[in-house]
Protein backbone atom coordinates (compact mmCIF):
# COMPACT_ATOMS: atom_id res chain seq x y z
CA UNK A 1 0.00 0.00 0.00
CA UNK A 2 1.27 3.56 -0.77
CA UNK A 3 -0.33 6.66 1.15
CA UNK A 4 0.47 10.36 0.59
CA UNK A 5 0.37 12.20 3.79
CA UNK A 6 -0.80 16.04 2.72
CA UNK A 7 -0.21 18.51 4.99
CA UNK A 8 -0.75 22.46 3.96
CA UNK A 9 1.07 24.84 6.00
CA UNK A 10 0.52 28.53 5.82
CA UNK A 11 3.67 29.59 7.56
CA UNK A 12 4.51 27.84 10.86
CA UNK A 13 3.13 25.01 12.65
CA UNK A 14 1.97 25.14 16.02
CA UNK A 15 3.71 23.29 18.87
CA UNK A 16 0.72 21.46 19.98
CA UNK A 17 0.48 20.65 16.08
CA UNK A 18 3.83 19.63 15.62
CA UNK A 19 4.28 17.29 18.36
CA UNK A 20 0.83 15.89 17.79
CA UNK A 21 2.13 15.24 14.00
CA UNK A 22 4.97 13.85 15.00
CA UNK A 23 3.57 11.20 16.56
CA UNK A 24 1.19 10.13 14.06
CA UNK A 25 3.91 9.65 11.69
CA UNK A 26 5.97 7.93 13.95
CA UNK A 27 3.10 5.38 14.52
CA UNK A 28 2.01 5.35 10.50
CA UNK A 29 5.46 4.04 9.81
CA UNK A 30 5.49 1.62 13.06
CA UNK A 31 2.35 0.18 12.81
CA UNK A 32 2.30 -0.78 9.01
CA UNK A 33 4.45 -1.55 6.21
CA UNK A 34 3.03 1.11 4.01
CA UNK A 35 5.16 3.44 1.94
CA UNK A 36 4.05 6.55 3.47
CA UNK A 37 5.08 9.91 1.73
CA UNK A 38 4.97 13.40 2.89
CA UNK A 39 3.49 16.46 0.92
CA UNK A 40 3.75 19.72 1.88
CA UNK A 41 2.50 22.89 0.80
CA UNK A 42 3.53 26.38 1.83
CA UNK A 43 1.21 29.54 2.22
CA UNK A 44 -1.18 27.32 -1.25
CA UNK A 45 -5.23 28.41 -0.92
CA UNK A 46 -6.57 25.45 0.35
CA UNK A 47 -7.99 23.91 -2.73
CA UNK A 48 -5.41 25.07 -5.02
CA UNK A 49 -3.14 23.01 -2.64
CA UNK A 50 -5.62 19.66 -1.96
CA UNK A 51 -5.86 19.79 -6.01
CA UNK A 52 -2.25 19.57 -6.43
CA UNK A 53 -1.76 16.61 -3.45
CA UNK A 54 -4.32 14.81 -5.52
CA UNK A 55 -2.42 15.02 -8.89
CA UNK A 56 0.59 13.84 -6.78
CA UNK A 57 -1.14 11.16 -5.45
CA UNK A 58 -2.08 10.13 -8.83
CA UNK A 59 1.11 10.18 -10.23
CA UNK A 60 3.12 8.21 -7.54
CA UNK A 61 0.35 5.29 -7.74
CA UNK A 62 -0.83 5.73 -4.23
CA UNK A 63 -3.66 3.48 -2.87
CA UNK A 64 -4.65 6.41 -0.26
CA UNK A 65 -4.78 10.42 -0.11
CA UNK A 66 -4.57 11.40 3.44
CA UNK A 67 -5.42 15.47 4.51
CA UNK A 68 -4.53 16.49 7.43
CA UNK A 69 -4.69 20.24 8.13
CA UNK A 70 -1.84 22.26 10.48
CA UNK A 71 -4.30 23.12 12.82
CA UNK A 72 -5.63 19.40 13.77
CA UNK A 73 -4.54 17.33 16.68
CA UNK A 74 -5.25 14.02 16.16
CA UNK A 75 -4.51 10.29 17.98
CA UNK A 76 -1.30 8.37 16.75
CA UNK A 77 -3.23 5.62 15.28
CA UNK A 78 -5.54 7.80 13.21
CA UNK A 79 -3.68 6.30 9.74
CA UNK A 80 -4.37 2.79 11.15
CA UNK A 81 -7.67 3.13 12.33
CA UNK A 82 -9.10 4.83 9.22
CA UNK A 83 -7.61 2.75 6.82
CA UNK A 84 -9.74 -0.34 8.64
CA UNK A 85 -12.63 0.96 7.85
CA UNK A 86 -12.07 0.49 4.35
CA UNK A 87 -14.43 2.99 2.63
CA UNK A 88 -14.19 5.68 0.14
CA UNK A 89 -13.61 9.02 2.44
CA UNK A 90 -13.28 8.57 6.24
CA UNK A 91 -12.65 11.17 8.94
CA UNK A 92 -12.25 11.21 12.68
CA UNK A 93 -14.88 13.39 14.72
CA UNK A 94 -13.72 17.35 13.95
CA UNK A 95 -15.66 20.51 14.69
CA UNK A 96 -15.46 23.44 13.20
CA UNK A 97 -13.04 26.27 14.74
CA UNK A 98 -15.43 28.95 15.54
CA UNK A 99 -18.56 29.49 17.92
CA UNK A 100 -20.94 27.58 17.86
CA UNK A 101 -18.71 24.77 17.05
CA UNK A 102 -20.63 22.27 14.58
CA UNK A 103 -19.84 19.19 14.01
CA UNK A 104 -17.48 19.40 10.66
CA UNK A 105 -20.18 16.98 8.75
CA UNK A 106 -22.95 17.42 7.07
CA UNK A 107 -26.55 15.19 6.57
CA UNK A 108 -28.43 15.63 3.41
CA UNK A 109 -31.99 17.47 3.87
CA UNK A 110 -33.07 16.60 0.05
CA UNK A 111 -34.10 13.26 -1.62
CA UNK A 112 -31.00 13.65 -4.09
CA UNK A 113 -28.94 13.28 -0.96
CA UNK A 114 -26.53 16.19 -1.70
CA UNK A 115 -28.52 19.32 -3.10
CA UNK A 116 -29.32 20.37 0.72
CA UNK A 117 -26.88 19.76 3.64
CA UNK A 118 -27.13 20.89 7.08
CA UNK A 119 -24.43 19.95 9.78
CA UNK A 120 -24.92 16.54 11.71
CA UNK A 121 -26.21 17.98 14.94
CA UNK A 122 -27.68 14.82 15.97
CA UNK A 123 -24.50 12.56 15.13
CA UNK A 124 -24.54 10.56 18.10
CA UNK A 125 -28.11 9.06 17.51
CA UNK A 126 -27.24 7.93 14.16
CA UNK A 127 -23.65 5.50 14.46
CA UNK A 128 -23.85 2.10 12.95
CA UNK A 129 -23.10 -1.04 15.16
CA UNK A 130 -19.35 -0.59 13.29
CA UNK A 131 -18.82 2.52 14.61
CA UNK A 132 -19.42 4.63 11.18
CA UNK A 133 -21.46 7.72 10.97
CA UNK A 134 -22.29 7.98 7.03
CA UNK A 135 -22.68 11.27 5.79
CA UNK A 136 -23.90 13.47 2.86
CA UNK A 137 -20.19 15.42 3.50
CA UNK A 138 -17.15 16.00 5.61
CA UNK A 139 -14.41 18.59 5.99
CA UNK A 140 -10.57 17.77 4.88
CA UNK A 141 -8.63 18.76 7.98
CA UNK A 142 -8.36 15.12 8.60
CA UNK A 143 -9.52 12.71 6.30
CA UNK A 144 -8.45 9.34 4.82
CA UNK A 145 -9.49 9.31 1.12
CA UNK A 146 -9.10 5.97 -1.10
CA UNK A 147 -7.35 7.45 -4.36
CA UNK A 148 -9.54 5.04 -6.89
CA UNK A 149 -12.51 7.64 -5.73
CA UNK A 150 -10.04 10.42 -7.35
CA UNK A 151 -9.91 8.42 -10.85
CA UNK A 152 -13.55 8.01 -10.53
CA UNK A 153 -14.28 11.91 -10.90
CA UNK A 154 -12.20 14.41 -13.14
CA UNK A 155 -10.20 17.30 -11.51
CA UNK A 156 -10.86 20.04 -10.50
CA UNK A 157 -11.84 17.82 -7.47
CA UNK A 158 -11.50 20.95 -4.63
CA UNK A 159 -13.11 24.12 -5.83
CA UNK A 160 -14.35 26.86 -3.02
CA UNK A 161 -16.80 28.63 -3.66
CA UNK A 162 -19.39 31.36 -2.26
CA UNK A 163 -21.63 29.25 -0.31
CA UNK A 164 -19.27 25.92 -0.03
CA UNK A 165 -15.51 24.79 0.88
CA UNK A 166 -13.27 22.66 -1.31
CA UNK A 167 -14.22 19.13 0.65
CA UNK A 168 -18.31 20.07 0.53
CA UNK A 169 -17.59 20.45 -3.19
CA UNK A 170 -15.39 17.25 -3.71
CA UNK A 171 -18.05 15.33 -1.49
CA UNK A 172 -21.07 16.76 -3.96
CA UNK A 173 -19.51 16.48 -6.88
CA UNK A 174 -18.68 12.45 -6.03
CA UNK A 175 -22.61 12.09 -5.15
CA UNK A 176 -23.45 13.59 -8.09
CA UNK A 177 -21.57 11.62 -10.81
CA UNK A 178 -21.20 8.31 -9.23
CA UNK A 179 -25.14 8.33 -8.45
CA UNK A 180 -24.40 8.42 -4.67
CA UNK A 181 -22.44 5.57 -4.89
CA UNK A 182 -19.85 6.87 -2.77
CA UNK A 183 -19.22 6.06 0.70
CA UNK A 184 -18.38 9.24 2.94
CA UNK A 185 -18.22 8.09 6.52
CA UNK A 186 -17.07 10.02 9.99
CA UNK A 187 -15.39 7.53 12.56
CA UNK A 188 -17.17 7.96 15.94
CA UNK A 189 -14.38 5.67 17.68
CA UNK A 190 -11.53 8.94 16.39
CA UNK A 191 -12.10 12.03 17.73
CA UNK A 192 -9.84 14.74 17.05
CA UNK A 193 -8.68 18.46 18.12
CA UNK A 194 -9.55 21.44 16.25
CA UNK A 195 -6.78 24.17 17.34
CA UNK A 196 -8.36 27.49 18.53
CA UNK A 197 -5.72 29.99 20.17
CA UNK A 198 -4.61 28.71 22.64
CA UNK A 199 -7.24 25.77 23.50
CA UNK A 200 -8.52 23.44 20.60
CA UNK A 201 -12.06 22.55 20.28
CA UNK A 202 -12.80 18.41 20.62
CA UNK A 203 -15.74 16.43 21.66
CA UNK A 204 -14.54 16.64 25.14
CA UNK A 205 -14.07 21.01 25.21
CA UNK A 206 -16.61 21.57 22.91
CA UNK A 207 -19.28 21.46 25.84
CA UNK A 208 -17.09 24.05 28.02
CA UNK A 209 -16.06 26.56 25.48
CA UNK A 210 -19.36 26.66 24.40
CA UNK A 211 -20.28 28.10 27.71
CA UNK A 212 -17.44 30.12 28.12
CA UNK A 213 -18.25 31.79 24.75
CA UNK A 214 -22.03 31.97 25.64
CA UNK A 215 -21.17 33.80 29.38
CA UNK A 216 -17.82 35.96 28.50
CA UNK A 217 -18.98 37.25 24.80
CA UNK A 218 -22.03 38.95 24.99
CA UNK A 219 -22.11 38.65 21.15
CA UNK A 220 -22.36 34.58 21.27
CA UNK A 221 -25.43 34.65 23.71
CA UNK A 222 -27.85 34.10 20.27
CA UNK A 223 -27.21 32.78 17.17
CA UNK A 224 -29.42 35.32 15.75
CA UNK A 225 -27.15 37.75 13.17
CA UNK A 226 -28.77 40.72 13.35
CA UNK A 227 -28.34 40.74 16.91
CA UNK A 228 -24.63 40.15 16.64
CA UNK A 229 -24.27 42.37 14.31
CA UNK A 230 -25.89 45.07 16.45
CA UNK A 231 -23.27 44.12 19.38
CA UNK A 232 -20.68 44.37 16.68
CA UNK A 233 -21.24 47.87 15.62
CA UNK A 234 -22.29 49.02 19.27
CA UNK A 235 -18.63 47.96 20.65
CA UNK A 236 -16.83 49.45 17.72
CA UNK A 237 -18.47 52.77 18.47
CA UNK A 238 -17.89 52.45 22.07
CA UNK A 239 -14.28 51.51 21.38
CA UNK A 240 -14.33 54.65 18.67
CA UNK A 241 -14.85 56.71 21.38
CA UNK A 242 -12.16 56.19 23.29
CA UNK A 243 -10.03 57.00 20.38
CA UNK A 244 -8.60 60.46 19.75
CA UNK A 245 -9.76 62.53 17.06
CA UNK A 246 -7.90 63.10 13.87
CA UNK A 247 -6.01 66.09 14.79
CA UNK A 248 -5.77 69.39 12.35
CA UNK A 249 -1.86 68.67 12.09
CA UNK A 250 -2.03 65.15 10.90
CA UNK A 251 -5.47 65.96 8.19
CA UNK A 252 -2.90 68.84 6.92
CA UNK A 253 -0.16 66.22 6.73
CA UNK A 254 -2.40 63.67 4.86
CA UNK A 255 -3.91 65.88 2.36
CA UNK A 256 -0.17 66.69 1.43
CA UNK A 257 0.33 63.03 1.40
CA UNK A 258 2.93 62.65 3.99
CA UNK A 259 1.04 61.07 6.54
CA UNK A 260 -1.38 58.00 6.21
CA UNK A 261 -3.93 56.73 8.43
CA UNK A 262 -3.91 53.08 7.08
CA UNK A 263 -0.61 51.80 5.99
CA UNK A 264 0.35 47.97 5.47
CA UNK A 265 3.82 46.78 5.97
CA UNK A 266 5.37 44.09 3.54
CA UNK A 267 5.15 41.67 6.63
CA UNK A 268 1.94 40.11 7.22
CA UNK B 1 -34.55 59.50 14.91
CA UNK B 2 -31.57 57.19 13.83
CA UNK B 3 -31.24 55.55 10.13
CA UNK B 4 -29.22 52.00 9.56
CA UNK B 5 -28.88 52.88 5.60
CA UNK B 6 -27.78 49.87 3.96
CA UNK B 7 -29.21 47.43 6.56
CA UNK B 8 -29.15 44.18 4.09
CA UNK B 9 -31.21 42.42 6.19
CA UNK B 10 -29.54 42.93 9.61
CA UNK B 11 -32.21 45.51 11.22
CA UNK B 12 -30.59 47.07 14.16
CA UNK B 13 -33.31 47.85 16.74
CA UNK B 14 -33.17 51.39 17.47
CA UNK B 15 -32.54 52.22 14.44
CA UNK B 16 -34.67 53.10 11.06
CA UNK B 17 -33.30 50.57 8.58
CA UNK B 18 -33.27 51.15 5.11
CA UNK B 19 -32.08 49.61 2.54
CA UNK B 20 -32.53 49.31 -1.52
CA UNK B 21 -33.48 45.79 -1.55
CA UNK B 22 -36.83 45.27 -0.58
CA UNK B 23 -36.43 41.62 -0.61
CA UNK B 24 -33.94 42.37 3.09
CA UNK B 25 -36.96 43.55 4.76
CA UNK B 26 -36.14 46.97 5.82
CA UNK B 27 -38.32 49.55 7.36
CA UNK B 28 -37.73 51.85 4.41
CA UNK B 29 -37.14 50.96 0.83
CA UNK B 30 -34.66 53.29 -0.48
CA UNK B 31 -32.10 53.96 -2.92
CA UNK B 32 -29.76 56.19 -1.26
CA UNK B 33 -27.72 56.92 -4.23
CA UNK B 34 -29.77 58.15 -6.30
CA UNK B 35 -33.23 59.84 -3.98
CA UNK B 36 -33.24 62.17 -1.76
CA UNK B 37 -33.89 60.75 2.41
CA UNK B 38 -37.08 61.64 3.04
CA UNK B 39 -36.45 63.90 6.13
CA UNK B 40 -36.19 67.13 7.29
CA UNK B 41 -33.07 68.52 7.23
CA UNK B 42 -31.38 68.39 10.63
CA UNK B 43 -34.35 66.13 11.90
CA UNK B 44 -31.87 63.01 12.49
CA UNK B 45 -29.10 62.48 15.44
CA UNK B 46 -26.95 59.46 14.04
CA UNK B 47 -26.79 57.61 10.69
CA UNK B 48 -24.77 54.08 10.22
CA UNK B 49 -23.28 53.73 6.72
CA UNK B 50 -21.80 49.94 7.95
CA UNK B 51 -20.55 48.06 4.83
CA UNK B 52 -22.99 50.06 2.36
CA UNK B 53 -20.42 53.09 0.67
CA UNK B 54 -18.73 50.08 -1.04
CA UNK B 55 -22.16 49.04 -2.70
CA UNK B 56 -22.20 52.84 -4.14
CA UNK B 57 -20.21 53.97 -7.66
CA UNK B 58 -18.18 56.57 -6.55
CA UNK B 59 -19.86 59.00 -8.53
CA UNK B 60 -22.84 58.89 -6.37
CA UNK B 61 -20.61 59.57 -2.82
CA UNK B 62 -20.90 63.16 -2.79
CA UNK B 63 -24.68 62.91 -3.33
CA UNK B 64 -24.82 60.30 -0.16
CA UNK B 65 -22.49 62.47 1.38
CA UNK B 66 -24.54 65.09 1.14
CA UNK B 67 -27.43 63.54 2.01
CA UNK B 68 -26.40 62.48 5.10
CA UNK B 69 -24.98 66.07 5.68
CA UNK B 70 -28.37 67.93 5.34
CA UNK B 71 -30.77 65.53 7.34
CA UNK B 72 -28.16 65.10 10.43
CA UNK B 73 -28.70 67.20 13.45
CA UNK B 74 -25.53 69.48 14.00
CA UNK B 75 -22.91 67.57 16.15
CA UNK B 76 -25.00 64.40 14.79
CA UNK B 77 -23.15 61.41 14.42
CA UNK B 78 -22.53 59.40 11.45
CA UNK B 79 -20.56 56.23 11.46
CA UNK B 80 -19.25 54.33 8.31
CA UNK B 81 -17.50 51.08 8.21
CA UNK B 82 -15.81 49.55 5.34
CA UNK B 83 -13.50 46.87 3.91
CA UNK B 84 -10.37 48.75 3.83
CA UNK B 85 -8.71 48.51 0.16
CA UNK B 86 -5.53 49.49 0.49
CA UNK B 87 -5.02 46.27 3.50
CA UNK B 88 -7.36 44.05 1.51
CA UNK B 89 -5.22 44.37 -1.29
CA UNK B 90 -2.36 43.31 0.40
CA UNK B 91 -3.52 40.28 1.97
CA UNK B 92 -4.89 39.17 -1.08
CA UNK B 93 -1.56 39.86 -3.00
CA UNK B 94 0.25 37.90 -0.23
CA UNK B 95 -2.12 34.89 0.15
CA UNK B 96 -2.69 36.09 3.72
CA UNK B 97 -3.81 32.62 5.81
CA UNK B 98 -3.93 30.94 2.51
CA UNK B 99 -7.66 32.72 2.07
CA UNK B 100 -7.21 34.28 -1.01
CA UNK B 101 -11.05 33.82 -2.41
CA UNK B 102 -11.69 35.37 0.88
CA UNK B 103 -9.61 38.62 0.33
CA UNK B 104 -11.34 38.71 -3.15
CA UNK B 105 -14.72 38.87 -1.64
CA UNK B 106 -13.35 41.51 0.70
CA UNK B 107 -12.30 43.45 -2.51
CA UNK B 108 -15.03 42.86 -4.80
CA UNK B 109 -17.79 41.61 -2.56
CA UNK B 110 -19.90 38.36 -2.80
CA UNK B 111 -22.06 37.61 -5.68
CA UNK B 112 -25.30 36.02 -4.63
CA UNK B 113 -27.28 38.82 -5.80
CA UNK B 114 -26.54 42.22 -7.98
CA UNK B 115 -26.36 44.14 -4.72
CA UNK B 116 -23.68 42.68 -3.07
CA UNK B 117 -21.09 43.41 -5.52
CA UNK B 118 -18.56 45.92 -4.24
CA UNK B 119 -18.47 49.32 -6.96
CA UNK B 120 -15.28 51.45 -5.26
CA UNK B 121 -12.20 50.70 -3.59
CA UNK B 122 -12.71 52.70 -0.42
CA UNK B 123 -9.45 53.84 1.23
CA UNK B 124 -9.58 55.48 4.51
CA UNK B 125 -7.52 58.44 3.70
CA UNK B 126 -9.29 59.65 0.90
CA UNK B 127 -12.37 59.09 2.77
CA UNK B 128 -11.45 61.57 5.42
CA UNK B 129 -10.19 64.07 3.15
CA UNK B 130 -13.99 63.36 1.75
CA UNK B 131 -15.63 64.05 5.18
CA UNK B 132 -14.36 67.41 5.79
CA UNK B 133 -15.22 68.75 2.37
CA UNK B 134 -18.78 67.29 3.34
CA UNK B 135 -18.81 70.09 6.25
CA UNK B 136 -18.00 66.93 9.14
CA UNK B 137 -15.09 67.16 11.73
CA UNK B 138 -14.31 65.35 14.93
CA UNK B 139 -13.18 62.55 12.35
CA UNK B 140 -11.85 59.01 13.92
CA UNK B 141 -11.21 56.07 13.08
CA UNK B 142 -10.16 52.72 14.05
CA UNK B 143 -9.65 48.96 12.20
CA UNK B 144 -13.01 46.91 13.97
CA UNK B 145 -12.16 45.11 16.76
CA UNK B 146 -12.19 41.69 15.44
CA UNK B 147 -11.64 42.17 11.66
CA UNK B 148 -8.68 44.52 11.33
CA UNK B 149 -9.46 45.03 7.35
CA UNK B 150 -12.73 46.42 8.25
CA UNK B 151 -12.34 50.12 9.18
CA UNK B 152 -14.52 52.06 11.26
CA UNK B 153 -14.90 55.89 10.91
CA UNK B 154 -16.95 58.39 12.86
CA UNK B 155 -17.36 61.72 12.55
CA UNK B 156 -19.60 64.82 13.55
CA UNK B 157 -21.69 67.64 11.39
CA UNK B 158 -19.69 70.41 12.13
CA UNK B 159 -21.99 72.65 9.87
CA UNK B 160 -24.59 72.22 7.00
CA UNK B 161 -23.62 72.60 3.31
CA UNK B 162 -26.43 74.84 2.87
CA UNK B 163 -29.13 73.76 0.00
CA UNK B 164 -27.68 72.21 -3.62
CA UNK B 165 -28.44 75.43 -5.42
CA UNK B 166 -25.80 77.18 -3.47
CA UNK B 167 -23.23 74.22 -3.32
CA UNK B 168 -23.85 74.84 -7.06
CA UNK B 169 -23.39 78.96 -7.30
CA UNK B 170 -20.08 78.48 -5.59
CA UNK B 171 -18.96 75.79 -8.20
CA UNK B 172 -19.90 77.41 -10.92
CA UNK B 173 -18.40 80.76 -9.01
CA UNK B 174 -15.28 78.94 -9.05
CA UNK B 175 -15.05 77.71 -12.32
CA UNK B 176 -15.39 81.55 -13.70
CA UNK B 177 -12.23 82.52 -11.30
Amino acid sequence: MKTLLAVNTLTSVNVQAYASHLNLFYRMGKDSSDTCMLYNGYRQSIDFFRNNAAKVALQHECDYLMFLDDDVLVPPNTYSVLKERDVDVVTPVVYIRGYPFEPMFFQAHSEDGYSRLGFYRDWKDHILENGLIPCAAVGFSCALIKCSLLLKVPPPWFVTGVAHTEDVYFCVKCRQMLNNQVNICVDSSLHAGHLLDPEFIHTETRDSLRTFYETTVPEFLTERSDVRVQSVVENNIKELEAVPSISDEFLLELRNGKSKIVSVSNET
Amino acid sequence: MKLNIGSGGLNLEGYINVDVNPDMKPDLVHDISHQVLPYEDGSIEEVLLVHTLEHIEREFHNFVLYEINRVLQLQGRFVAAFPEFVICSKLLIDNYKGEKQSWERQIFGRSTNSHEHHRCAMITDDFVMQLIEFGFHDIKAKSEITQAHNMFVSARKAYSLGTRETILRKELALDVK
